[in-house]
């Protein structure tokens, strides 16, 4: 019997739910969050930033354009191919990387690592959450950044429905939740319904509450954690769209 | 000043069903010996001891304990009461069970000393003894959150206002009590803990299976829980 391959292995799930995940707003919203994003992180120009989960590159090539040197990575074919395009359409120097975030290490190559947009707590094993940690910490330069930008536990649970529904252009995107025991994480099923037809998805995601995310990193090796309410800066607190945990490795 | 409102009626007959799931969830049996700690006014000691439990009720508050004692002798009922702070109270290896209830954790600045509290508890239980906390998870508190509330208890009018701090690690609280023209108004602070955290301090004191409930019924602590429950069980060999 073939092993069924984990949710986020699957190139059909990103395929069925590009344009709802990177419609032309969400691109908009990379290009606003961009400035503020640089400052939080205190990139110096040119400086070398890996984009962990780049997706179709919303900031790698955004931050490209702002004269950084960026290295994209993520596992999803299809998600590279295009970010591949759209870098060479405006003639941007991007190097994007296909490879599965658990196994991603450069020693010391970078000034800062970003992780965005809840592309935290796939893996059914936290073991692999915290290996990811270390990974990063390890491809940090002395005095390096990571920054990860989740829905945190906290807003998720103030914001909390079982279900509701999206159309985009026709079409339906329903999403119903479940909380596993303990608040741990969300057990989500997904229905995608273009012209009458629907896919479902099923899918579990971690979720971590802005103490548990700083913990991690410091066990990590991150000497120093600031968490905010997004990328620019502001408290988190029960005004938060975003939980962003900002880990800086030791000068 | 808050008594009247924290402990109305209701609850001392809510405590009774509460107690026979309490003591269900922790297996325990009659003639065990037991903490209650932060016992308050001895609503859970009381009803413990009614059901043939060896019960030592620990607090900090004066008032709160002379009514405990009062309660106790109306009733011919054997409590031990002990004035403590639950951050220096250790007699080890004395009970088979610790409870803390209603919301009685997270009132010290520093988490060391919550940690201190529940290494004080392990040390005080006999191996495989159980330590049971009920609070307001966080997940609980960021799912309802009202930034203001205010109900009334007889003639007086109680508000409350509550901010997350220091990303949502903690509240910081207004509680303002108004009767017959006075206004009292207090500030107090709570650490708060998601289930996850709670479960990562009772395992950094030593408790090796530690479980999370939603309730004293045993149900799962998930979207519908209105409170969170820990159990932590000491190793058979400690």
């Amino acid at each position: 019997m073939r092993r069924r391959i984990p949710w986020f292995e699957d190139e059909a799930f990103w395929a069925a739910f590009k344009t709802s995940m990177f419609g032309e707003e969400r691109w908009q919203m990379a290009a606003r969050d961009a400035g503020p994003l640089v400052k939080l992180l205190h990139l110096k120009p040119g400086a070398r930033v890996l984009d962990l989960c780049c997706g179709p590159g919303r900031f790698s090539i955004e931050l490209a354009r702002r004269g950084f040197r960026v290295t994209g990575v993520d596992r999803t074919a299809l998600y590279l191919t295009e970010a591949r395009k759209r870098a060479r359409q405006q003639k941007l120097d991007v190097e994007f990387v296909r490879e599965d975030m658990r196994r991603f290490v450069r020693a010391r190559a970078f000034d800062a690592c970003i992780n965005m947009f809840t592309s935290f707590g796939y893996f059914e094993n936290p073991a692999d959450d915290f290996k990811v940690c270390r990974h990063v910490y390890r491809s940090l330069r002395p005095g390096g950044r990571f920054l990860i930008q989740v829905s945190g536990k906290e807003w998720l649970a103030r914001e909390f429905r079982p279900r509701d529904w999206r159309e985009l252009a026709g079409v339906f995107v329903l999403e119903e939740r479940k909380v596993a025991p303990g608040w741990t994480g969300l057990e989500n099923r997904w229905l995608l319904i273009r012209k009458g037809r629907a896919r479902e998805f099923r899918f579990y995601l971690r979720i971590y509450s802005a103490v548990e995310l700083r913990n991690l990193l410091r066990r990590a090796g991150f000497a120093k954690v600031d968490v905010y309410g997004g990328v620019d800066g502001t408290p988190y607190d029960h005004t938060s769209r975003w939980l962003v945990a900002v880990g800086r490795k030791s000068a | 000043m808050f008594e009247p409102a924290l402990f109305p009626p209701e609850r001392t007959a809510a405590t009774q069903e509460e107690a026979g799931q309490l003591f269900a969830l922790l297996g325990l049996k009659p003639g065990r010996a037991i903490v209650d700690l932060c016992c308050g006014p001895g609503r859970f000691s009381l009803e413990f001891a009614r059901r043939g439990y060896k019960v030592t009720g620990v607090d900090r508050t004066r008032s709160y304990l002379a009514e405990a004692r009062k309660a106790a002798r109306r009733e011919k009922l054997d409590v031990e009461f002990v004035r403590a702070d639950m951050r220096r109270f250790v007699r080890p290896r004395a009970f088979d069970a610790v409870i803390n209830v209603f919301t009685s954790f997270g009132y010290f600045q520093k988490r060391g000393e919550d940690l201190r509290v529940c290494r004080n508890v392990y040390r005080s239980l006999r191996p495989a003894g159980r330590f049971l906390i009920e609070t307001l998870g966080k997940e609980g508190l960021a799912r309802r959150y009202q930034a203001r509330d205010w109900y009334e208890v007889g003639d007086a009018l109680v508000l409350h206002e509550r901010l997350p701090v220091d990303g949502w690690s903690a509240f910081e609280q207004r509680w303002i009590l108004i009767r017959t023209g006075k206004v009292n108004e207090f500030r107090l602070w709570l650490r708060l803990y998601s289930a996850v955290e709670l479960h990562e301090l009772l395992r950094q004191a030593g408790f090796t299976k530690v479980e999370t409930f939603g309730g004293y019924d045993g149900s799962a602590y998930d979207s519908e829980a209105r409170r969170l429950v820990v159990v932590g069980r000491k190793p058979l060999r400690a």
